[in-house]
């Protein structure tokens, strides 16, 4: 991997180059740890800003605490707004005086009618999905918009129990295998709208830790690497879809009674599935889909507009790039945040109401090893020299930079892939194929296309990988791009 | 005379006269409540590392989390889904010999901790108290893990109760509204509220609202419901041997008394031996031990509780807070221990943690004759 830290350069060389010194990683982004009161686990299950500019921090254990950001990141001064939640995992913050949060028994509005800074109302307002006593059944949501939400009950795990005695209703064919639906809708993504009614939207996740509403209206989710998904997926999700885990489909409305999906042929289950919007390969881009932001237009940096996904079981924060082609979504993936300070168990992100700092809480107790925290990366206003756009064309890609290149000495090495989602819990990279891009040029200052013989579709992986300088010398921050293609581009 | 009183009010729901009539009555939560783990309060604004999180009396702690299940009867989970075994599953093999079966808990339950006084479990499922008890709350580590590590030692995630039940619920619903118009009679949990920190739990019956308040009553060991209902035709509230029926369209309001008792769902609450009430004596002294809840924070066997051990503390050396010569827990100072439990202190337990107790001097001398047979030094 090209290092992303700036190159120490002599000052000789300095002086003479006609650009500004080399950016430091430092001049584009920089990041800290944000303290808690002593002694309170900060695991962080949901994150947002209210309306007066406070952090909201629903912790895992039950308490939402809030505070007002201050310079220095050790002195935030907390207070406790509720508490005796169970594990709150998702939550949309509507004002100082009231949230909505997803916890594992269900969707509650919590409100200050008194206005005294404590909440005193937690109202429910949804609660008809099954909960089967087991850990693994936490919820994200997304607001829908329009007053309701979407919401994502996760399944349950074969690392822990259910219970005799469970809410809703219990399926046993449910019940099988690693990552199980036993309970009603676990598995599903469902609507809540603003009167409390659920609907069912689509199924077929395990662990869809992260679901987002984009400002486009685009209803994406990750998911976790896992059983029946051969590496991290991202999915764009429609109503009545079928995401490929196929334990949730008991609870279809036209699921015949007594079958079992588990026992589905393989080929009849890729022919009901939509497949992701973008693979996140595993351990090259990430490991664990923690929950997607929609990066702001002009307040951090030159990627306004783009999806960031955090990775909860590794030290990075995800960077995608995503198209419409032919009615598909598709597109790359790379890094934004890659180690340099940042910890593992990257699960929520939020930006401060400026726009110019992005919250990153961090949990992992219960599902790994323990990574719990809450940091923060400021945008410093120098951009980094970095692929701002990788894009399909009818013959290959077209990378467009950040700043303008230089093409001496570049290299571009690729290899394509696909994968395959089985009953297996994860999987490798299938048909691994070296590929050497048949032209390359640069058709403005700061684009560069690639073309590529023998380009196929329906969901072939090209991981590309780059090394080239900026025109006035700067290394790349990142060297390798994932893109899945799943519908080509007319030539 | 005494037994006898305490054997009626036991498993019985105590309806006042006056409280069957359509008034507000605010009841003060006092007594059980008084002194009790006020210092400590501001310690507690947060969930800490700590796997035994602790409310106050005046400030109830509320954690929703899983929760054991003490033998509830299946009249009480109606609501409920019935879990199955399945069978085993191992990662790549897939299913293999063998069955996992389910574990007992509560999934979607609110817990309420009073301090010492009480703790109980209200299920969101059942709109119903479930049980009840005091001493600790509960031990999450089976939930939350190591503090530090987070490893955890079993396979459920279900914390333990922390100290002894005084109260299980059994067979239906105490309130079952009668509607001919309405189908379905599940309850629906629509909220819970903080009353002046008080939780008060609402939720749909039929066409009926009903809320209830769940505190500490005044005797020791009571439960008060304060239920305020609208909507109802008509409704019977049965519990525990007493019946009325409630007929009225608008906003009915009336309080029920549970009277908890030591050890339920145990199976070690046998009958207690047969005492004098005319003047203090041992005996008597044991049956408070048990009808007061002494028990909660006092063993008989050494161990250390929220308070010192019974075991050979008649006529012990005791270190005070804050005093430097030691002195002997005598008969005048057991007595004053047990009438003003703040005026002094054994060193390292907390000051201000016992409330006070609505027990005559007769009574207290009762208990220091019994500790007199704890003592074999």
């Amino acid at each position: 991997m090209i290092m992303r830290f700036a190159k120490f350069f002599p000052l000789a060389l300095c002086a003479l180059s006609v650009a500004a010194a080399p950016l430091e990683r430092k001049d584009s982004y920089t990041i800290e740890s944000v303290a808690f009161p002593k002694d309170v686990p900060p695991e962080v299950g949901a994150l947002g800003f209210n309306d007066a500019g406070e952090l909201v921090v629903a912790l895992r254990r039950s308490d939402i605490l809030v505070a007002k950001p201050t310079a220095d990141a050790r002195k935030f001064s907390w207070r406790r707004f509720a508490m005796g939640l169970h594990n709150a995992c998702g939550m949309q913050v509507v004002s100082a005086r009231e949230v909505v949060v997803s916890q594992m028994a269900e969707l509650t509005r919590i409100v200050d009618t008194d206005g005294d800074g404590v909440a005193d109302l937690y109202e429910n307002l949804c609660s008809d999905w099954g909960l089967s006593g087991n850990y693994h059944e936490t919820a994200h949501l997304a607001p829908d918009g329009r007053g309701g939400w979407f919401v994502a009950p996760g399944t349950a795990s074969h690392n822990g129990p259910v219970f005799y005695n469970i809410r809703g209703e219990y399926s046993k064919i449910g019940r099988r295998g690693r990552n199980y639906s036993s309970a009603s809708y676990r598995g599903w993504v469902v609507h809540v709208d603003a009167k409390g009614k659920m609907t069912p939207w689509c199924s077929g996740f395990p662990m869809h830790n992260g679901i987002l509403l984009d400002s486009a209206g685009n209803l994406w989710a990750g998911d976790n690497q896992g059983d029946w998904k051969a590496a991290t997926p991202f999915y764009h999700l429609k109503r009545g879809g079928f995401y490929g885990h196929p334990s949730s489909l008991i609870w279809g409305d036209d699921w015949p009674v007594g079958q079992d999906p588990l026992l589905l042929p393989l080929q009849k289950i890729n022919e009901m599935k939509t497949p992701p919007a973008v693979q996140l390969p595993h351990d090259i881009m990430c490991r664990s889909a923690g929950e997607p932001i929609e990066i702001p237009r002009d307040s951090f940096g030159p990627y306004g507009g783009q999806i960031l996904v955090p990775d909860v079981a590794g030290k990075r924060i995800c960077r995608l790039m995503l198209e419409e082609v032919d009615g598909q979504w598709q597109g790359g993936v790379t890094q934004f945040f890659d180690g340099n300070g940042l910890r593992s168990g990257n699960n929520r992100l939020c930006f401060s109401p400026d726009g110019a700092t992005l919250y990153v809480g961090q949990t992992m107790r219960g599902w790994g090893k323990l990574a719990e925290g809450l940091q923060r990366i400021a945008w410093r206003g120098q951009p980094p020299f970095d692929v701002h756009t990788m894009s399909l064309t009818g013959k290959g890609f077209r990378l467009k930079f950040t700043r303008p290149v230089s093409m001496t000495d570049a290299r571009f090495e690729a290899q394509t892939y696909h994968y395959e989602d089985t009953s297996a819990y994860g999987g490798p990279k299938l048909g691994v194929t070296t590929i050497t891009p048949s032209a390359v040029k640069s058709t403005a200052p700061d684009v560069i296309e690639l073309e590529i013989p023998g380009l196929k579709a329906g969901g072939q992986v090209y991981e590309l990988k780059i090394d080239l300088k900026s025109a006035d010398g700067d290394e790349l921050w990142n060297d390798t791009f994932c893109y899945t293609v799943n519908r080509l581009r007319a030539p | 005379m005494f037994m006898q009183k305490l054997s009626i009010a036991r498993d019985r729901v105590l309806m006042s006269s006056e409280s069957m009539s359509v008034l507000h009555r605010t009841i003060p939560l006092l007594l059980l409540c008084v002194g009790a783990a006020i210092s400590a309060a501001a310690e507690r604004e947060f969930i800490t590392y700590s796997n035994r999180p602790f409310g106050a009396a005046e400030k109830p702690l509320v954690l929703r989390t899983f929760f054991p299940d003490p033998g509830l009867g299946r009249e009480v989970l109606t609501n409920h889904g019935l879990g199955h075994r399945a069978r085993k599953y191992r990662p790549g093999k897939g299913d293999v010999d063998g069955f996992d079966d389910p574990i007992h808990g509560i999934p979607a339950a609110i817990g309420v901790n009073f301090g010492p006084a009480l703790s109980y479990c209200w299920d969101t499922t059942e709109c119903r108290l479930l049980y009840a008890w005091q001493g600790g709350f509960l031990n999450m580590q089976n939930y939350w893990g190591d503090p530090r590590s987070g490893g955890r030692k079993r396979f459920g995630y279900v914390p333990e109760i922390d100290g002894p039940m005084i109260y299980l619920a059994s067979g239906s619903h105490p309130l079952a509204i009668v509607d001919a118009f309405v189908e379905d009679h599940r309850p629906r949990f629509r909220a819970m509220r903080l009353v002046k920190n008080m939780p008060e739990f609402e939720y749909e019956l039929g066409a009926a609202r009903v809320r209830v308040r769940i505190v500490p009553g005044k005797m020791p060991m009571s439960i008060e419901k304060h239920y305020t209902i609208t909507g109802i035709r008509k409704a019977d509230y049965a519990e525990a041997g007493y019946k009325f029926t409630l007929k009225r369209e608008n906003e009915v309001k009336f309080v029920a008394t549970v009277q908890g008792r030591p050890d339920v769902g145990s199976g070690r609450s046998e009958a207690a031996p047969e005492y004098k009430t005319d003047k203090p004596n041992a005996e008597w002294g044991e049956a408070l031990y048990s009808e007061l809840g002494c028990f909660a924070c006092h063993s008989t066997d050494g161990t250390r509780g929220h308070g010192p051990s019974f075991l050979n503390v008649y006529g012990a050396s005791r270190k005070l807070t804050g005093v430097k010569a030691p002195v002997t827990a005598d008969d005048a100072y057991l007595l004053e221990s047990i009438l003003n439990p703040g005026a002094k202190v054994v060193d390292g337990f907390p000051p201000g943690y016992m409330p006070v107790y609505p027990i005559e001097e007769k009574q207290a001398r009762a208990i220091i004759l019994y500790l007199q047979t704890l003592s074999f030094e």
